[in-house]
């Protein structure tokens, strides 16, 4: 475990050091949360607002999404993961005593965390400041916060599992143009963030609850804007976890497969 | 020690036919094709040994080596190395053994290189008094002390390669296995990094498997080659015997005061000539060059005679032409 701990620490501290890149993601974050927000907006004043999904809880919605964009972002393309698939760097990771799995698990998750640390704070700090049904409110209740903490952790955790999948299946396409972006389509059609869930026509949203993807997201905004009762969310808990589970379950498996039939040509 | 028995490895790979038509016919149906990079492979290597693996581009080197480092599995065969099976128990196995190739790097591009060892001390959970007392070997054996803080980027191909060399050795394998390590490295960085091997093969008792296609590599190095060609073991002993054996292979120039057309003497075959520069070949054992230079000049107006051994290079050439690779 020291391991993936030490790999951690060091992809951490690595990538901390972007000041540029955040700067630009906060105010591409900020920029994107007021457009969402107007155009919801929009939609709201011609009447027809769902019961669960209040004008407040929306903007509130729109807020979490945007600060914790990097976090829970599927279908991220980590380069120096996919050259060593592509190109056969792959040889050297091959050689250490580690879970070929857990070690690129662990770096993409300290990636995401760096990104996310930089950006979370200034979004949060705008979105509070911006008046009720523009910006974010205070979470439901105090329970209602350490649930999205949770669900928030747990999310996190199941968005690079189901990102490892990805790199699974590079090992069989062995080019990553493509694989990454349908990838991120598709999660961006069903957890969320391209429409929020609570306004998607009931027969899609019952689509959208059997697939792993709303588990990295929506559960947890919904908790916090409490667009889900506790009780009801604390069941939805327990599915997500059991997708992370599943889905980290899978990929292992699937690595193991893979890296019996890998083969490293030429130098 | 190392024993790899009857290894085969297949490489499928898919044809690929030129033109249109057969591009998008390729699209529903593919051909695959068979490719044999290793072929019946057998042999043994002991411990403390310094072993050249050598052959032209393609022959199978990096396929037996990355067997041996567990990294591919063989379509038949065995490879036994300590005990381990190394693509079987490869976690376990792998912190027997260091591995440089030189092609690739396994430090961080952008970090401090004792950054990256700090890492590999937690990945091999070496214990800080075995990091500290192996740290300060390599760094005094490769001279490393102003390089530790600098971040890889900034590092010279040769002073790379110490890193990459130290980095292979700080948990202190048994086997060490070198592909390439001296490629694209100019002769002082080459000169180093041959001592160094030649050094920690003495004092820590590492086994070295070292491929490479610098002949003075392997002059310098091993007394033990294995010689691949086309997937199959061709040569497998001493250096020296091959040495021994071309030997006698003697080319000489001579330089004449004018041209002449036609020269034939006895025992040499004439192989190049070049206005009033004509070269020779032996194989003559009895060769004696006065009796020659006499000979000789008693027919034509010498000038100059220069006799060239043949080089390694040319003996392992020449060895993979007799041998039919």
């Amino acid at each position: 475990m020291r391991a993936y701990k030490s790999i951690f620490k060091l992809r951490l501290i690595n990538s901390l050091q972007y000041r540029t890149s955040a700067i630009a993601g906060i105010l591409t974050q900020i920029a994107f949360g007021l457009m969402y927000i107007m155009l919801f907006r929009a939609f709201y004043s011609q009447g027809n607002i769902p019961e669960n999904f209040t004008l407040n809880q929306m903007s509130s919605y729109i807020w979490l999404q945007q600060m914790f964009f990097v976090l829970l972002y599927i279908g991220e393309k980590n380069r120096p993961i996919v050259s060593q698939i592509e190109q056969g760097n792959i040889s050297y990771e091959l050689v250490r005593p580690l879970n070929l799995y857990g070690n690129w698990y662990f770096t993409l998750y300290a990636q995401k965390l760096s990104s996310a640390l930089l950006r979370f704070f200034p979004v949060l700090l705008f979105s509070i400041l911006l008046p009720a049904g523009w910006g974010l409110s205070f979470p439901a209740s105090f329970p209602a916060l350490i649930l999205f903490i949770i669900n928030l952790i747990v999310g996190s955790l199941l968005a690079v599992a189901i990102n490892m999948l990805c790199y699974c299946l590079l090992f069989n396409t062995m080019s990553s143009i493509g694989i990454f972006s349908i990838l991120n389509t598709l999660a961006v059609l069903f957890n969320g963030s391209l429409i929020p869930i609570p306004l998607m026509p009931n027969w899609f949203q019952s689509i959208v609850n059997f697939l792993p993807f709303r588990y990295v997201n929506d559960l947890a905004f919904r908790t916090y804007v409490n667009s889900i009762p506790l009780n009801e969310a604390l069941i939805q808990t327990a599915i997500q976890f059991a997708w992370l589970v599943l889905i980290i379950l899978i990929g292992n498996l699937w690595m193991k497969k893979n890296l019996k039939k890998v083969e490293v040509q030429g130098g | 020690m190392i024993e790899c028995k009857n290894l085969c490895k297949n490489f499928k790979i898919a044809k690929k036919e030129k033109g249109l038509f057969n591009s998008i016919k390729s699209i529903f149906k593919r051909k695959y094709e068979i490719k044999k990079a290793l072929d019946n492979v057998s042999f043994t290597i002991n411990d403390g040994d310094i072993v050249g693996y050598l052959g032209p581009n393609g022959a199978g080197k990096s396929t037996t080596i990355k067997i041996m480092c567990g990294i591919l599995t063989p379509t038949s065969g065995t490879c036994t190395i300590n005990g381990k099976i190394p693509y079987k128990d490869r976690t376990k196995y792998v912190k027997d053994i260091g591995v440089v190739f030189g092609q690739r790097s396994q430090l961080w591009w952008d970090v401090p290189v004792i950054d990256s060892f700090q890492l590999l001390k937690d990945i091999f959970k070496i214990s800080n008094e075995n990091y500290e007392k192996q740290l300060k070997l390599l760094t005094e054996k490769l001279d490393l002390k102003d390089l530790l803080h600098i971040p890889l980027r900034q590092l010279s191909l040769g002073q790379k390669m110490r890193c990459e060399l130290a980095a292979s050795l700080l948990h202190n394998p048994k086997i060490l296995f070198l592909d390439e390590p001296t490629i694209g490295l100019d002769a002082t960085s080459k000169l180093k990094v041959r001592e160094f091997i030649k050094e920690i093969n003495k004092t820590l008792g590492v086994t070295v498997i070292l491929t490479t296609h610098d002949m003075n590599d392997i002059e310098a190095l091993t007394n033990k080659i294995i010689i691949i060609g086309k997937g199959q073991i061709l040569y497998n002993g001493s250096f020296d015997e091959i040495k021994q054996k071309y030997k006698n292979n003697k080319t000489i120039e001579i330089e004449f005061e004018e041209e002449y057309e036609n020269l034939n003497i006895d025992k040499f075959e004439h192989i190049k000539s070049e206005g009033k520069i004509q070269t020779f070949k032996t194989t003559d054992e009895n060769f004696h060059l006065a009796d020659f230079i006499t000979e000789l000049s008693k027919n034509y107006k010498v000038i100059d005679v220069q006799v060239n051994s043949i080089s390694l290079e040319e003996i392992i050439s020449k060895m993979f032409e007799d041998l039919g690779v």
